[in-house]
């Protein structure tokens, strides 16, 4: 019920979405995440917000984890982050993402416990080592950088960056992978060690399918592979964009062609041989399909996405419509989102999507509470590492933690 | 100086867990190769007569270079699981794995007669993972689905493209499929874990929808805490402003984002626009975001009188995230991406295969370096050796 990871504890120093998402998939696995928080806030805590409320992004990313508000660079909070490190099977920091220094003291420390069977995360954006290791880069460059942008708008025009935080989830999808494969290794051998992620090169490794694509193809086939068309909009019909094709191998079979005119009262096309025989693989996705686009359109003004899904899937096709954050997530959620179980109740009524194992019940944690507020488990945090209420005092005079109120 | 392009292959942090790869096209054997790269030992088991999947647009030298690039760092074993000898074999492989990987369309893998309930049978510790588009129990279930319906499906395509528009999808699929990819590797180290806990093996199943939805976890967190719907920004940040494409004089986009004060400060001296620090509009973070189209339309001016090269120049002096839009060609010549392993060129006998590096470093259990994908089939008198050996053993 508590998750796989329960009882492994998490000493999480990011300040960033990507650290956030890396330490928010081992909350959800069931590991005990002590996030040390500036004690100003973490920063994330504000994105997308234009009033002066904690933004909606923060409820959910930094849920299931506990806050302690503390000065990591003052000399009176050395002696407690030492001991936190010491009690900590992993330690996640983001500074080189941040474009900071990391603190000597955790430098210094979680150097030295690797080889006691800690395992260290490092996030950076490029790399340790090499001409860019220094750029700094947010979710927008990152995507830049590694060429996703190129697929995605139209030459000429204002470029598109892709919706989802891609490079942020590929960052953190994969450093989670590799702090799990860690933890393996530990559970085989005592030992620990430090596995650092680079942004970057997250995304492209997803990427290496389309990379592959164009190493040396055999033919300019076009299609599926080309960035220099027109966006994949989908196809408007009486209610919502759809999209659609007839995916297989080539020559495309003839009848689906043949009887999508019949029904879109597109006869007239028939009559051209060329098209007759080609028709398929001249509608739906890829660049040859803009010439009969808006032909099918015109036709397609009074069917709805409903009926011409159901349309193409009876000749052979594939299709779906474009589904809307509304209809998908809203207050009716969609019985799909429902049933694949993405969707769970956080304590105090709000709800969060968790990643996609975390449903079953011994992997994931099955009881999830809210985002911490600022410093809300300071004291019950030093405390379990053996401080006394008065040491706890006399930080919180010192300035160098924060003690809520 | 050694590079990351010249690391010493390593044996990975997961050696000497074996994976049975009985998936299809490109999630299955994705995930396979993702736990390859970190050390498994992989049998993939290929139909004789081949898939569809082989057949995918562009080939190189005949072979879909899909398929090339999602079976690196496995050995290639021929069963026609329609066969009862074959099938034997399947299952003789499947008790000697830690895990098994399969991405069908639900029912087909218990028809094939390699179900969980069998397989668990004689190995009860085997970690199975399914990875079927839609929930069993859902309004979709038993759909097949391809990555451009997920995109629809799964909203992911309603968030973005040019403002104003109607939604777009990525023009080049498979990026959730990729994305799914790496959630089935999770799952399978967790169910190791898992297993180690309970001395129990697990059938896992993750759903394509599912992985899709938490790829965008960011974005339905906004939407249901505020009511509104993201929609289709162009190159603009949800969380902050300026973070967007900027035109320059030599009609080339850069990206540029300053995510605070300290940033947007550093920004508008490059900029060398004093006007923008002190116009009101733009004088705090949230203010930024609410007057973003102003905004942009501000800077632009400004990027627009010198060429994008002397801006980022400029910027990466002062540490302003910013950076160039690159193409495949950019990537493969650029001495960064190629000189820190980040994009490698994999000889295959199908051809070079340019793809990225491993993502992970690690500093006691290097992975091992990548290994081309073997020609189909072509490691099972090996692998059969290995099975008569294992049988032999009391």
């Amino acid at each position: 019920m508590s998750g796989v990871l329960d009882g492994t504890r998490v000493l999480d120093l990011t300040a960033t979405i990507t650290g956030a998402l890396t330490s928010l998939q081992l909350a959800d696995a069931g590991a005990d995440v002590i996030k040390l928080e500036p004690i100003a806030g973490d920063p994330v805590r504000q994105f997308g917000t234009a009033s002066n409320e904690a933004g909606p992004l923060a409820q959910v990313i930094l849920r299931g984890k506990r806050s302690v508000a503390i000065d990591l660079t003052s000399v009176a909070s050395s002696e407690a982050v030492s001991r936190l490190l010491a009690d900590a099977d992993i330690v996640l920091e983001d500074y080189s993402l941040r474009g900071e220094e990391i603190p000597g003291t955790i430098r210094h420390d979680t150097a030295r416990t690797y080889a006691s069977g800690v395992i260290g995360c490092s996030l950076t954006a490029f790399g340790d080592e090499g001409p860019y290791s220094d750029y700094l880069a947010t979710e927008l460059e990152l995507q830049g950088m590694t060429a996703h942008m190129w697929f995605l708008g139209q030459q000429g025009e204002p470029p598109v960056r892709c919706g989802a935080d891609i490079a942020e989830f590929a960052g953190a999808q994969h450093a989670f992978l590799g702090i799990v494969s860690a933890l393996w290794h530990r559970e085989e051998s005592g030992l620990g060690q430090r596995v650092s992620v680079a942004l970057c090169e997250a995304l492209l490794s997803l990427g290496s399918h389309w990379m592959a694509d164009f190493s040396d193809p055999d033919e300019y086939t076009g299609g599926l592979t080309h960035p220099f068309e027109i966006p994949e909009t989908g196809y408007r019909t009486k209610d919502k964009q759809v999209m659609f094709g007839f995916f297989g191998r080539r020559p495309q079979k003839t009848e689906p062609w043949q009887e999508l005119c019949k029904a879109l009262g597109l006869e007239d096309l028939l009559k051209d041989p060329w098209l007759a025989e080609h028709g398929a693989g001249l509608v739906g996705v890829g660049q040859d399909a803009q010439e009969t686009k808006p032909l099918l359109e015109q036709a397609m003004v009074n069917w709805t996405s409903d009926d011409f899904v159901q349309l193409i899937t009876d000749i052979g096709g594939r299709a779906a419509p474009f589904l809307s954050y509304d209809e998908l997530y809203g207050d009716q959620l969609h019985p799909e989102v429902a049933a694949s179980c993405a969707l769970v109740e956080i304590q105090g009524g709000a709800s969060a999507i968790v990643p996609a194992w975390a449903h079953d019940a011994e992997i994931g944690r099955q009881e999830h509470s809210m985002a911490p507020d600022i410093g809300q488990h300071t004291a019950e945090v030093l405390h379990a590492i053996g401080l006394s209420d008065f040491e706890i005092k006399q930080l919180e005079a010192q300035g160098a933690i924060l003690l809520p109120a | 100086m050694r590079s990351r392009g010249q690391d010493v292959s390593g044996i990975g942090p997961l050696s000497g867990i074996r994976v049975l790869d009985v998936g299809t096209y490109a999630v299955g054997p994705s995930a396979a190769a993702y736990l390859g790269y970190l050390g498994c030992d992989v049998i993939r088991i290929e139909n004789p007569a081949g898939e569809g999947f082989m057949d995918l647009d562009p080939t190189m030298d005949g072979m879909a270079a899909s398929y090339i690039n999602a079976n690196m760092q496995k050995r290639s074993i021929h069963l026609n699981l329609r066969d009862d000898e074959d099938l034997r074999k399947a299952h003789l492989l499947a008790d000697n794995a830690d895990i098994l990987i399969e991405n069908r369309l639900p029912g087909v893998i218990d028809r094939l007669g390699l179900s969980y309930e069998t397989v668990s049978a004689s190995n009860p510790g085997v970690i199975f993972l399914s990875m079927p588009g839609f929930a069993p129990d859902g309004p979709f279930a038993g759909r097949p689905s391809l990555d451009m319906e997920m995109q629809a499906l799964s909203g992911f395509a309603s968030i973005e493209g040019a403002e104003g528009g109607p939604g777009e999808m990525f023009r080049v699929y498979a990026h959730l499929d990729h994305t799914t990819a790496i959630a089935l590797a999770q799952a399978a180290v967790l169910g190791l874990l898992n297993r180690r806990r309970t001395g129990r093996g697990r059938h896992i199943v993750v759903t394509f929808m599912g992985s899709s939805a938490f790829l965008q976890s960011t974005r339905i967190a906004e939407y249901m805490g505020t009511g509104s719907p993201p929609r289709p920004s162009g190159s603009a940040s949800p969380w902050f402003a300026p973070s967007q494409s900027f035109p320059c004089l030599d009609q080339v986009y850069i990206n540029i984002s300053a995510q605070n004060d300290a940033a947007f400060h550093d920004l508008c001296e490059v900029l060398d626009a004093p006007g923008l620090l002190e116009d009101q509009r733009f004088g705090s973070d949230r203010l930024r975001l609410a007057n973003r189209t102003e905004l942009g339309i501000a800077i632009s001016k400004v990027t627009t009188t010198r060429p994008s090269w002397w801006w980022l120049r400029e910027l990466r002096k002062r540490r302003v995230p910013c950076g160039e839009l690159y193409t495949f060609e950019s990537l493969r010549t650029d001495p960064h991406f190629i000189g820190q392993g980040l994009v490698r060129e994999i000889p295959t006998k199908w051809g070079k295969i340019v793809r990225g590096g491993h993502p992970w470093k690690f500093s006691l259990t290097p992975c091992p370096e990548i290994e081309p994908a073997h020609e189909p089939g072509s490691d099972s008198e090996e692998v059969l050796a290995e099975l008569r050996s294992l049988a032999e053993k009391p």
